[in-house]
């Protein structure tokens, strides 16, 4: 029971890991995106969006990490 | 003898390129271009890559708004299945409670940040999707999906052809369609898909290319 429930702690970290990953190269592509293309306010709030995600994504992580 | 043809006298005016002031004022109003603007004339909190300083924007497109409705449909609809699961697992004869509870939690909150990324990503690829055209030149930008975008710009003395489609039900409700710019030689055609107001968009260009439509 013990080695099961360490086999889903890993691969759910490894999961939310990549996720974590993947909402950075979310955060670059509007960096990037924002400097071809700039609509003053719009942009910005892509930004704090992209931000808050990857903040999301952080918290998943730590909050599986303690749960499980 | 008395001229049986007399040619039209050609001004200067007439052979210079057209300017902003040459497009029908109709055309040309102040907009503010704001999160979810698809269209707007003349916006002056826009702008973009390598752009010259006296370089105005006379027209800024992007997909109509009413083309994000199969992914916002798509997301309300994922968003409400985990509220149907305790009705579901009961008449499925599922049992889920040696799952513990930390897990099913993790696992709830990973589902909807999934789908806040897919409804992000997806909002995007509609926002980042954007065809401008100014005085001098049209810029393409397409953004395809998380790694993938391409920007391509033309001179407007390279155009040689405008012309747009506008094809089915809906897009003719919600006037939109899509707009086709024709390059001289080898280079590539630029398109504005699904615009709104694509007779309008097409005048404009043509207006700066110098042949009335």
């Amino acid at each position: 029971m013990e080695l099961t429930a360490l086999i889903v702690k890993i691969t759910t970290l490894t999961l939310i890991g990549f996720y974590v990953i993947f909402t950075l190269v979310i955060f670059n592509q509007v960096l990037v995106m924002n400097r071809i293309v700039m609509l003053n306010h719009a942009s910005n709030l892509l930004k704090i969006i992209a931000t808050v995600h990857i903040i999301l994504a952080v918290s998943l992580f730590i909050a599986a990490l303690v749960i499980l | 003898m008395e001229d049986i043809f007399v040619s039209p006298h050609h001004s200067k005016k007439e052979d210079a390129p057209m300017t902003r002031q040459d497009i029908e004022p109709e055309l040309i109003t102040k907009h503010h271009a704001h999160l979810f603007s698809s269209f707007c004339t003349d916006p002056h909190d826009v702008h973009f890559e390598n752009q010259e300083e006296d370089e105005k924007i006379l027209l800024f497109l992007r997909r109509h708004f009413i083309t994000n409705i199969s992914w916002i449909f798509i997301t309300i609809l994922l968003t409400l299945i985990p509220v149907l699961i305790p009705f579901l697992f009961p008449l499925l004869n599922l049992n889920i409670s040696f799952v513990p509870t930390g897990l099913i939690t993790i696992s709830f909150l990973f589902y909807y940040l999934a789908i806040f990324s897919y409804a992000l990503v997806s909002f995007m690829t509609w926002f980042y999707n954007i065809f401008i055209v100014t005085e001098q030149r049209i810029v393409d930008i397409d953004y395809s999906n998380t790694v993938i975008h391409n920007v391509a710009e033309t001179k407007m003395t390279h155009i040689h052809d405008v012309n747009y489609t506008q094809v089915g039900f809906i897009s003719s409700i919600f006037n939109y369609g899509n707009v086709f710019v024709q390059t001289a030689g080898s280079e590539v055609n630029f398109e504005a898909l699904s615009a709104p107001k694509p007779r309008e968009a097409t005048k404009i260009i043509a207006n700066l290319i110098g042949g009335k439509k």
